[in-house]
């Protein structure tokens, strides 16, 4: 591979930027702007807000994503195994038996540390 | 079939690996039958006898060397000095920090089980033959230390310092996949034995995006191993650190970082070296000087011990760039020197420290006269100052001493004169310490109590013990080192 | 000759048991058992000097080895000595000297409450200075070479207490560390050339090299920067600063350290290097300016000096200039010569300074003055009435130093001076620098004496009852010294008077593969001239004695306080500003750099262009906390970024 191949690349990324900055830059010259308090509000619709929308999430959504990833992508090893459990004999076996061993500690581990309990 | 495929897998190569995994399973299953907040005693405990089996196991399998998984990992002498410098550091920071935890108020068995896992992953770096296990193994190690560096919740400095740590670190993580990629691109491969393969037959007509993967891997371990410019995250983590982790940090996984990077660029980007030369060298000219000057106006012992590892990251640049054996050898004794210099130096500075809960901490004020209150303890530390200045007969002096010169028998003259002015000019913030325990009256009202812990006064003695045997004899440690990159090139 | 490592361990069993008992055990068996170590050395040393004499001149070079020391590659070291004439002539000095003021300290420290401190550190110091001169490789005699300026650190600053005394340890250590990045240099320079840093292998090695292109830029280089460490250590120009503030230190202390031993290391590396030297004539030629220059400066400072200690530490600095003009102008034996017998009459000086300050502090202690300092010649004068027995050693030790005929310093600055006027070059100039030096040495010395010893008494009254003699622990060292400040200069008589010129004869065997290896012929002078000089160099002795005795005797004159002084006294005093120099030009911008690395890389940069940038652009958005770590980390990646650039463009620029 030369760079010579990635010149089409090379156009696309300069015709992408140009068209994304030409229009920002033309709406930002061309628009007509008249600022007040309203217009720098969050929702223009004539309604207050209440307190800021950044407000932090529990934790535990987190944790509870995590694991549930986590335990997922599990599944995914699983699927594809135990479809070709008999093909894969005792290594397979002993390998999944490592890997399930694994999780289970981990698991055993967010349980006592009380990761599972929403309260 | 599949039995071809275990042969040909040789994971007998990989049992300190395996053992170290299960002695995390081991601990963890320890932390979680523990009674609440009693877990740490135990959890120690298991740590220290599992790395004992690490390194049992490591030792059982020193003659048993060559490629596993298919060439993804190699067990060369290489390898086998790291797992147990490595396994060696690892210890002694898990030996000396029961206490320290206590006072530092991280008494949770995580800050065990993430220096295990941290070893895990430096252990995997050191042994990678291809590019993804490397990046496994680098990614499983920065991830225990973002942790390990935020531990101290109830600091801000601590905090922060992860924080930095982790964003900055995950901003080059990109850079490194992305490497990854542009030479899995341009050479078909991310086993380093095929790359190096591939540089060699088109070495006259390098593709450019093949400069580009190699330019971005490069700053990935700039990145990792703190090299200017790429070092902003180091001071900050470093000083949030728990100290004992900060021990960790500026020994273990820059260690371990160097070891990747020898191995990739001796290996891999071997006929790449003259090519690369040019911004090495720069590298390791701002790192030398930068790390030096901003150490000059430190007033924390710990601030000024983490820009200077940065400097002594930048005397290892310079061995790195003479690609030669008596470099990379000199690399390897220069990081076990450090190990042991800083190691004791850090513990000195936390049995010092006035208040571990004090943000403006580790003041060079607490060693007002220290070596008149504790003549034993302000020896410790003016032998570790001595020789991280490298002034013989101490380890440091040889450390430097071969560092320099492979850098002019390889003809880096200028590089050497450089690195020497710069080791001149560290002489003024060690001996500030030095000056403020023998030649600075005592301030009795002003004294904080000495902090002590048995295992810390041990590791101590072995340390500076180890600092004055090296410095008068140290050719046996560079014989090792030297055997062990020997399989390399 | 394996016994002679024993003059190495004999000191490292005295600090090792003072070490460890030395602190609940008394005073006489700490100092005692510290001296009579040193003294066991000295034995050891005479021992291994007589077996060398038993050998034929050509085999007079004998390898101690003692263990295997480096292996690393091509590099094979053992931790060797080199016995030679060279050496033995310097182990004498360094054990005998050393022994004498051990001995003296027990008296001097008598009452410290870290005696048995004191007396480790002077052990570990004569261990390192032994090693310095014994190694039979570079990097042995530079760990020496480090070690001595360790100890010499650790005992200027010895009283802590004074703020003043930890800064001069202080500076001592820095300005020498940068002789020491020299020597480094130079050390790797000569592994990458030779490959090897043995100095039986190192000179025909260097000779085999360069003896068909003298002069290379090469050896040049190598050997301007060993001559860079040899000024730190031996206090030449430029590095000489240190030495004066040096003299914080115990007396004893500034006589072994900053006067006898350590400091004439420079010297001894140069001469033990002499092959590299004379293959280099362009840094010869520098060596004996260098020597020459420094000689008649650090004289010119000495003249108007009112500290007795710090007008010694200039006569020190302007000594050593001779002996560095010796090896530059290829006279090495005269260097050394001149080492020994400096070494016997300057560590006299010392001691008998050290004896004055001794009475001077117990008379001001006994009328509880402890405002005026025991060290200002303008509190003396008299003394000789009082303390008859430190006069005259003081005088005899003066009369040395000036070069007047019959005492050791005449022989050998005679040599020195003779040896200038007849080499090549730059010796007529050396000749004559070295010369006024000689007729200022002797003013600034018997100007002391004058001040010192003879007029009234000028301290504060009723501190003159307490003047009296210090303890015959103290005189006695003194003594001995005073005969070797006599009778030392006897064993290298000039041509005119003697054939046979022992000290050379017995050092030829070392300096003459120098010589070879650049087929150099020592020129010699007829008789005649010779006498001529001598009359010559001797009338200068005599006008700087008779401009003293105009002025302090005959006028009267008494010194003038600091205030009075003017125009070119003023530059004296002040020693040319070149502290005041040195700071502003090399320390100044080095802060100032440090600085401006640490607003760069730390903090002014980041808070005063990045972070208030986009900490607007922050506040836009509003959020509170975060601005500040999500600002510095933001501003982090840019810099990373910005070095990604950089990295990238050099490499796939290529």
């Amino acid at each position: 591979m030369t760079p010579n191949d990635f010149l089409p690349v090379l156009i696309t990324f300069f015709v992408v930027g140009g068209f994304a900055g030409i229009t920002l830059i033309a709406t930002h010259i061309l628009g007509p702007k008249r600022y007040s308090k309203e217009k720098h509000d969050i929702y223009e619709c004539g309604l207050d807000y209440i307190g800021d929308s950044r407000k932090p999430f529990s934790v535990k959504f987190y944790l509870v994503a995590v694991l549930f990833v986590i335990f997922d992508l599990e599944v995914v090893f699983m699927y594809p195994w135990a479809v070709n459990f008999r093909h894969l004999g005792l290594f397979g076996f002993v390998s999944m038996g490592i890997f399930l061993v694994i999780l289970t500690v981990g698991l055993l581990y967010e349980w006592k540390k009380g990761a599972l309990e929403w309260e | 079939m599949f039995d071809n495929l275990i042969a040909g897998m040789h994971v007998g190569r990989i049992l300190p690996e395996i053992v170290l995994v299960g002695v995390v399973l081991l601990a963890i299953l320890t932390d979680v039958i523990s009674p609440r907040g009693k877990s740490t005693g135990p959890v120690r405990l298991v740590s220290l006898a599992g790395l004992i089996g690490v390194l049992v196991a490591t030792i059982l399998k020193k003659d048993d060397f060559g490629q596993a998984f298919g060439g993804m990992v190699m067990i060369d002498g290489f390898t086998f000095f790291f797992r147990v410098v490595l396994t060696f550091i690892t210890f002694i920071i898990i030996y000396v920090s029961e206490k320290y935890i206590g006072l530092a108020k991280i008494r949770i068995a995580e800050y065990y089980l993430m220096l295990l896992l941290a070893l895990f992953g430096m252990m995997l770096m050191v042994m990678a033959n291809d590019l993804l296990i490397l990046f496994l193994g680098i990614e499983t190690m920065s991830i225990c230390l973002y942790t390990l560096v935020g531990m101290s919740r109830h600091k801000a400095s601590s905090n922060e310092g992860a924080l930095k740590y982790f964003l900055l670190g995950a901003f080059t993580t990109g850079f490194f996949v992305y490497g990854i990629a542009l030479i899995y691109g341009s050479t078909g491969s991310t086993n380093l034995t095929d790359i190096m393969v591939y540089f060699r037959t088109v070495n006259t007509a390098m593709p450019v995006i093949a400069w580009a993967g190699v330019g971005l891997i490069l700053i990935a371990f700039a990145f990792k191993t703190s090299l200017v410019p790429f070092h902003w995250w180091s001071p900050d983590a470093y000083e949030g650190a728990p100290t004992t982790i900060t021990a960790f940090m500026s020994t273990a996984p820059k260690a371990a970082a160097f070891a990747a990077f020898i191995r990739v660029f001796y290996v891999g980007f071997g006929d790449l070296s003259s090519g690369l030369e040019p911004v090495l060298w720069w590298i390791a000219v701002l790192t030398m000087t930068v790390g030096n000057l901003i150490a000059l106006r430190q007033d924390s012992v710990k601030r000024m011990l983490a820009f200077s590892s940065i400097t002594h990251a930048g005397y290892l640049v310079v061995a790195l760039l003479t690609w030669e054996q008596m470099g990379a050898s000199a690399i390897l004794f220069y990081l076990v020197v450090y190990a042991i210099m800083n190691i004791g130096a850090f513990l000195v500075a936390i049995a010092v420290n006035r208040d571990e809960s004090d943000e403006k901490g580790y003041s060079y004020e607490d060693y007002r006269g220290l070596g008149f209150r504790k003549p034993i303890l302000a020896f410790a530390m003016m032998i570790f100052m001595l020789s991280l200045t490298g002034i013989p007969p101490t380890a440091g002096f040889f450390g430097k001493y071969y560092i320099f010169s492979a850098a002019v028998k390889s003809g880096f003259v200028g590089l050497a004169v450089i690195g020497v002015l710069n080791s001149a000019v560290s002489v003024y913030y060690y001996l500030r310490v030095i000056i403020m325990m023998y030649l600075k009256e005592r301030d009795e009202e002003k004294e904080a109590p000495i902090f002590w812990a048995g295992e810390m006064v041990s590791i101590m003695f072995i340390c500076v013990v180890l600092v004055i045997v090296i410095g008068i004899k140290p050719d046996w440690l560079l014989s090792i080192a030297q055997a062990s990159v020997s399989g390399l090139m | 000759m394996d016994f002679a490592v024993w003059i190495v361990l004999f000191p490292l069993i005295g600090l090792l048991f003072n070490t460890f008992f030395g602190k609940k055990l008394p005073e006489k068996i700490v100092g005692w058992l510290a001296s009579l170590m040193i003294g066991a050395s000295f034995v050891v040393a005479l021992m291994i000097t007589l077996k060398l004499a038993a050998l034929d001149p050509e085999h007079r070079v004998v390898e101690v080895t003692i263990f295997r020391w480096i292996t690393s590659g091509n590099l094979t070291l053992d931790f060797a000595f080199l016995i030679d004439p060279l050496t033995s002539v310097m182990i004498l000095v360094v054990t005998g000297i050393s022994f004498l003021i051990h001995i003296y300290s027990i008296g001097y420290m008598h009452g410290d409450s870290r005696f048995h401190v004191f007396f480790v550190f002077l052990n570990l110091f004569v261990f390192f200075m032994l090693v310095l001169v014994l190694g039979n490789n570079l990097p042995i005699l530079f760990i020496g070479w480090e070690g001595v300026g360790l100890c010499s650190y650790l005992l200027i600053g010895f009283w802590w207490e004074d703020q003043k005394k930890a800064e001069a340890g202080m500076k001592a250590f820095i300005v020498n560390r940068i002789g020491d990045f020299g020597m480094l240099i130079a050390m790797f320079l000569l592994f990458y050339y030779l490959g090897t840093l043995k100095f039986t292998e190192m000179f025909p090695a260097a000779a085999h090299l360069w003896g068909h292109s003298v002069g290379a830029p090469a050896i040049t280089a190598i050997t301007l920067l060993l001559l860079l460490g040899a000024t730190g250590k031996s206090a030449q120009i430029p590095l000489f600063v240190w030495l004066p503030d040096a003299m914080a230190g115990p007396t004893p202390v500034s006589a072994l350290i900053h006067a006898a031993t350590m400091v004439t290391a420079g010297v001894y590396m140069i001469a033990r290097t002499a092959t590299l030297f004379m293959l280099a004539p362009t840094s010869m030629m520098v060596v004996a300016l260098i020597g020459g220059f420094t000689a008649l400066f650090a004289a010119t400072i000495g003249i108007k000096q009112m500290d007795i200690k710090k007008v010694l530490a200039y006569s020190t600095v302007s000594q050593l200039g001779y002996m560095v003009m010796a090896c530059g102008v290829g006279a090495f034996s005269a260097g050394i010569f001149h080492l020994m017998t400096h070494a016997f009459f300057k560590a006299l000086l010392f001691l008998a300074s050290g004896a004055v300050i001794h009475t001077m502090h117990g008379a001001l202690h006994k009328v509880h003055d402890h405002d005026t300092d025991p060290q200002d010649i303008r509190n003396m004068g008299g003394l000789r009435k009082y303390i008859p027995l430190t006069y005259w050693l003081f005088v005899i030790a003066t009369i040395s130093i000036s070069g007047l005929p019959g005492f050791a310093g005449f022989f050998s600055k005679d040599e020195i001076l003779a040896n200038a006027f007849a080499s090549e070059g730059v010796g007529y100039v050396v000749w004559g620098l070295g010369l006024v030096g000689a007729v200022i040495t002797a003013f600034y010395m018997f100007r002391l004496v004058y001040l010192t010893f003879h007029g009234n008494y000028k301290g504060p009254e009723g501190s003159a009852e307490g003047l009296k003699e210090s303890p015959p622990i103290m005189t006695a060292p003194l003594v001995v010294l005073a005969i070797l400040a006599i009778i030392g200069g006897y064993v290298g008589l000039p041509p005119v008077l003697s054939k046979f010129h022992l000290f050379q004869t017995w050092l030829k065997p070392v300096f003459e593969p120098a010589y070879s290896a650049v087929h150099y012929h020592p020129h010699h002078l007829s008789h005649g001239l010779e006498w001529l000089l001598i009359a010559v160099s001797v009338s200068a002795a005599v006008i700087g004695l008779f401009i003293a005795w105009l002025m302090y005797i005959k006028k009267g004159l008494i010194a003038k306080s600091d205030d009075e002084q003017s125009g070119i006294q003023r530059l004296l005093l002040k020693k040319y500003h070149v502290d005041e120099v040195y700071n502003a030009v090399v320390i100044q911008p080095l802060i100032d750099l440090s600085r401006y690395a640490w607003k760069i890389f730390d903090a002014g940069f980041i808070d005063n262009i990045l972070v208030n940038g986009t900490a607007r652009a922050v506040r836009v958005f509003g959020g509170g906390l975060r601005r500040m770590q999500t600002g510095i980390v933001g501003n982090y990646a840019l810099m990373i970024a910005l070095g990604v650039i950089l990295i990238l463009a050099a490499l796939m620029g290529r």
